[in-house]
């Protein structure tokens, strides 16, 4: 339970993102730039964790998690945003997703906290 | 004639009308006439005289007036007839064919003043030479002395009893042929006129036609050598008669200052912007014309639209209807199609053709303020909706730029201080902890001030979600009853976000409240938000208050804002949004 694939369209997140969990021990499996790649990237790699920012520049990070969520089984989906949860309200909550986190606040330790809750 | 000229005579003939009838009385009194043929006579010939002047003052353009006293004064000369000044008789009698003549020339002439048909004019030729040469030809063969008189005819030309006969009889049946003529005439006139013309018509053909039947009847009884009581009494009877002609013109003329008044009280009915089945209603009023109808002009079009909207057919020159054109500045507004006789008066269409430019031009202001007033309220939904639209990009701006920044330096100061390790100079650690700590506070700071400007989970998610967002930060306690998850168009969302953001903001800051709800229901195409506190009460909307804008806000959109805020007694704000309406949809 320590693979995770990074989908972002910035590449200065991603960078600062792969940094910050690997050194919370996950092992970053592959990173996608927007919704397709991530979903093509997710089947060819099946990590345990998908980190999966809402505003891609082809769909949305809901979209792609609905797909996920299909395809069994489904990594644990953690939707991020450079917004904060209050600019989504109940769009976060229900489906097949483990949880939000904003992006400043990315950390392994925060993503095993939302696993431990769930 | 000039109107200078015109004036002489007429003041000429004031003076010396009284004189020439007191005249003519003399000359009655003097020949030892019957008290009733004096009476008679003065009645005649002052009804003339007086009623003549009147309207020869009153309408100088009209020929009535002039003739009407010409008649009078011919009248004046009928005594001459009795024979006291023998060589005077036949001038008495050419003036008094004459002035039945002229006064068949009034009734004809009646309304215009003037003979319109050639069949008038042809008519009244004739008769009028037919019954002069029978007069004089009977005249020529009349022996007073053979009647029993007492002074000779210097004008007897043929002394022979037959003959006298003969022409008295033939100018009798002329008289009876020329009186059949004016019934047949009257007749057909009053059978071919509308409504508004027998109106007209009516207070001088219906005497004529009385006048004719009595001067027929006397005439037959004269022919029949009838009792002297009957040949009198319908000798006064044709006399009276003849005296309630000008009466009647006078009623006429009396009927078109009553229409006038009635102009007057068009412009005031007209003066609250008539619709125009009302304007038509009160035109054909005023005019007598219940046909009467009223094409507006549309510069679409380019036509006269009748009251449905259909293009008007306007009446042809010569046709029984007749049609008055209303302008403006040289633009065409409306149409009056009415009865042709009505030309008659022109100073009667045109006052009410200035009561109508009145009406309309108010109805064209009216319709001005009102188009202008519809571009003011579409300009402010416009500015409303541009001002929604800049508030998201700017969010949106804030999202991509400051806030990225943001959050990638918030990131980097946490893998500094990861990379530094526990066993790092405590005091470069402290700082970095410090240095990202500020960091979330501003990113945090820059959230809040994003969401201020424009609401992003009201895209996300709706006004619902948005709503309960808003309660959630809330300082007081708010319940929400959302009453519809209906998504609507960004200006009513926006505007109904605002409502319960301000509304929320004033709870907090001023209600001293405890509890605050928080209401929506959608029904009937408008949406209505109610929000309410136990708080203070006592709020109103000041000049340049939050309650205003958002006051402001709505009525761009065609909403409205209620406050019920009893000092003591809480506050309840009630927005209600057309959802519905084309201007809350700008895109």
């Amino acid at each position: 339970m320590n693979t995770i694939l990074i989908v972002d369209d910035h590449a200065g997140f991603r960078v600062q993102a792969r940094a910050l969990l690997e050194a919370d021990g996950f092992v970053v499996v592959g990173e996608a730039h927007d919704g397709a790649t991530g979903l093509a990237a997710a089947r060819a790699l099946r990590p345990d964790f998908v980190l999966l920012d809402i505003g891609l520049p082809d769909v949305e990070g809901f979209d792609v998690a609905r797909e996920l969520a299909i395809e069994g089984p489904p990594p644990l989906v953690v939707l991020t945003s450079s917004r904060d949860a209050s600019a989504f309200g109940p769009r976060l909550t229900g489906g097949r997703m483990l949880g939000f986190l904003p992006k400043d606040e990315v950390s392994g330790a925060a993503l095993r906290a939302m696993v431990e809750v769930a | 004639m000039t109107s200078t000229t015109d004036r002489t005579l007429r003041r000429l003939t004031m003076v010396a009308a009284p004189i020439l009838l007191v005249a003519s009385l003399a000359y009655l009194v003097a020949t030892e006439a019957s008290t009733l043929r004096i009476a008679i006579n003065g009645i005649v010939c002052g009804t003339y005289l007086a009623t003549g002047l009147l309207a020869w003052t009153r309408r100088p353009a009209n020929r009535t007036g002039r003739v009407m006293v010409a008649t009078g004064l011919l009248l004046l000369l009928d005594p001459l007839q009795d024979g006291a000044i023998p060589r005077l008789a036949l001038v008495g009698l050419i003036a008094t064919t004459a002035s039945d003549v002229m006064l068949g020339y009034l009734i004809l002439a009646f309304p215009w003043g003037t003979l319109r048909s050639g069949v008038d004019r042809a008519f009244l030729t004739v008769a009028g030479i037919a019954m002069l040469s029978a007069n004089i030809a009977a005249f020529a063969g009349f022996d007073p002395r053979a009647a029993g008189a007492s002074y000779d005819n210097p004008f007897l030309l043929i002394r022979d009893p037959a003959f006298a006969d003969l022409a008295m009889s033939i100018s009798r049946l002329t008289s009876i042929l020329v009186l059949i003529g004016f019934l047949a005439i009257f007749a057909v006139r009053w059978a071919r006129a509308s409504g508004p013309a027998r109106r007209i018509y009516s207070p001088v053909l219906l005497p004529a036609t009385v006048l004719v039947i009595a001067i027929m009847v006397a005439t037959i009884l004269s022919a029949a050598d009838a009792p002297d009581e009957l040949q009198l009494a319908a000798g006064v009877t044709q006399a009276l008669t003849r005296a309630l002609i000008p009466i009647g013109f006078l009623v006429g003329l009396l009927r078109t200052r009553m229409a006038r008044s009635a102009i007057a009280d068009l412009v005031v009915e007209l003066g609250d912007t008539p619709t125009p089945a009302r304007l038509r209603d009160a035109l054909a009023n005023a005019l007598g014309d219940p046909g009467l109808t009223v094409a507006y002009w549309s510069p679409e079009a380019g036509d006269y639209l009748a009251a449905d909207g259909s293009p008007a057919v306007l009446p042809s020159e010569g046709s029984a209807r007749a049609v008055t054109l209303l302008e403006r500045d040289g633009q065409p507004i409306a149409a009056i199609i009415h009865d042709a006789v009505l030309l008659d008066d022109p100073g009667l269409v045109a006052s009410v053709a200035s009561a109508v430019r009145l009406s309309v031009e108010n109805d064209r202001l009216q319709a001005e303020v009102e188009a202008q007033l519809g571009e003011v309220r579409e300009s402010r939904a416009r500015i409303v909706a541009a001002g929604d639209a800049e508030r998201k990009r700017v969010e949106r701006d804030l999202h991509d730029g400051a806030q990225q920044r943001l959050v990638s330096l918030t990131l980097a100061l946490r893998l500094a201080r990861l990379k530094l390790g526990d066993d790092a100079d405590p005091e470069v650690r402290l700082s970095l902890e410090q240095a990202s700590d500020e960091a979330r506070s501003a990113l945090s700071e820059l959230r809040e001030l994003a969401r201020g400007i424009h609401p992003q989970i009201l895209t996300e998610a709706g006004l619902g979600s948005a709503i309960e967002s808003l309660a959630d930060r809330s300082t007081v306690d708010v319940a929400v009853d959302l009453g519809t998850d209906q998504r609507f168009s960004p200006a009513v969302e926006a505007a109904a976000y605002f409502v319960v953001s301000e509304a929320l903001a004033n709870v907090a800051k001023y209600a001293e409240a405890k509890r605050a709800l928080v209401r929506t229901e959608w029904r009937d195409d408008e949406l209505t938000i109610e929000i309410s506190d136990d708080g203070v009460g006592g709020a109103a909307p000041g000049a340049d208050g939050g309650l205003r804008g958002l006051a402001d806000r709505l009525s761009a959109i065609d909403g409205r804002l209620e406050i019920f805020s009893p000092t003591g007694g809480g506050t309840r704000l009630v927005a209600h949004i057309p959802t519905a309406t084309p201007a809350a949809m700008p895109g």
